[in-house]
């Protein structure tokens, strides 16, 4: 509760433009919305700037943060936003490049590195809903309806996302989860 | 692979390592790019009077606008409760007739049609009623969870869980309504038959 009124004055300074409140906000925040960023798109590049640019709309609209949600949801719904506007843009592209920032020593961790790699590929593949849904309910552990209030759709949307992204997820992963090679690709 | 264990898969994925710098100077990256944003407002609030003159008059033709489309609304409203009382009874006197084979029963143009199985292998379930409008022609269907229909060109299938939960999928999206209540996107309508309206 403590937690929550602290936040909560850091809000409201932010919203009188006080910068030092939302240099605090973001420190709070950084790490979790990095990985959800980079969760929707891959590459740990762009997941930097889609993360500031989360951060920068954050401050750009924080009047309308009206304190009815938890801040952590509101915040979490702009880096989605942001993250499916950017994949849009991305699906112009004829090829998807995934860029895995790595500092993994070279002495048998590389398997560990690949399978996380195709997982990676996996989820990237994913329609852009269907890849929130999960990045939400899975790494997240958000529940359906939590997740439904961020992806402003219902909960039972978000059930069949989760529900048809499982279902790709699993054909496009078998051979992972029975141990073949790991530098095999999924298949679409 | 079930589902723990897809989650178990799924968890391998982490995100990069960055180092304490990155994370120490990140706030500050942000807070350096909104410095460089600010100047702008400056600019904004000497329009700010102009601005709100302009809202004004904007605010008074929307509220023009609004009007006449609520009495639009009520007119169509009308019209469509009357397609779906026809429907109804429509349907209560086909349903017995065709028992097992009606997959859906279609209203478009002002003309009926049924959509049957040759066999009576249509499973048994509550009715549901889907409604579509394209330009300014309408078309609505009595059918039943599972079954794909035609409306208008378009092509939907209806499903239902297990909570009593209505999905319509159509090439453009899923419209929904977890509690079985009548749900809405934009000209797309489903919800039960036999509620009232």
């Amino acid at each position: 509760m403590a937690n929550q009124d602290e936040e909560g004055s850091l809000v409201e300074a932010s919203r009188r433009g006080n910068a030092e409140a939302f240099t605090a906000l973001i420190t709070r925040y950084q790490k979790m919305i990095h990985a959800v960023t980079f969760r929707m798109c891959g590459s740990a590049a762009d997941a930097a700037d889609l993360a500031q640019e989360t951060f920068l709309r954050a401050w750009h609209n924080i009047d309308s943060f009206k304190g009815k949600a938890r801040f952590s949801s509101w915040i979490y719904r702009i880096a989605v936003n942001v993250c499916l506007s950017w994949n849009s843009q991305r699906q112009r592209e004829t090829e998807a490049r995934i860029r895995y920032f790595h500092e993994q020593p070279a002495d048998g961790a590389s398997n560990e590195c690949a399978r996380s790699q195709i997982v990676q590929e996996a989820l990237v593949k994913l329609p852009a809903k269907q890849r929130a849904a999960i990045v939400l309910t899975v790494y997240e552990k958000l529940n359906h309806a939590e997740a439904a209030k961020i992806l402003s759709c219902s909960e039972t949307t978000v059930s069949w996302r989760v529900f048809a992204a499982r279902r790709k997820l699993k054909r496009w992963l078998k051979t992972l989860s029975v141990g073949t090679k790991a530098g095999e690709q999924p298949r679409t | 692979m079930n589902n723990r264990e897809l989650d178990e898969l799924l968890e391998v994925v982490k995100p990069p390592r960055r180092d304490a710098l990155y994370w120490e100077t990140f706030p500050t990256r942000v807070q350096s790019h909104l410095a460089r944003q600010r100047p702008a407002k400056a600019i904004v609030n000497g329009h700010r009077r102009r601005l709100q003159l302009w809202n004004l008059g904007f605010a008074s033709i929307g509220v023009a606008v609004a009007l006449f489309f609520a009495l639009k609304f009520a007119h169509s409203t009308r019209e469509r409760n009357q397609e779906l009382e026809t429907l109804r009874n429509c349907y209560r006197e086909t349903a017995d007739l065709f028992g097992g084979q009606l997959k859906a029963l279609r209203v478009e143009s002002g003309a009926f049609h049924l959509d049957l199985s040759d066999k009576a292998d249509v499973p048994e379930s509550a009715p549901l009623f889907v409604r579509a409008c394209k330009n300014s022609q309408c078309g609505a269907a009595v059918t039943f969870s599972g079954q794909q229909i035609e409306l208008l060109g378009q092509k939907f299938e209806v499903l239902v869980d297990g909570r009593g939960g209505i999905m319509l999928l159509t090439q453009h999206g899923v419209v929904s309504s977890a509690d079985g209540r009548l749900a809405r996107l934009g000209r797309l309508e489903v919800g039960w038959l036999n509620e009232r309206l």
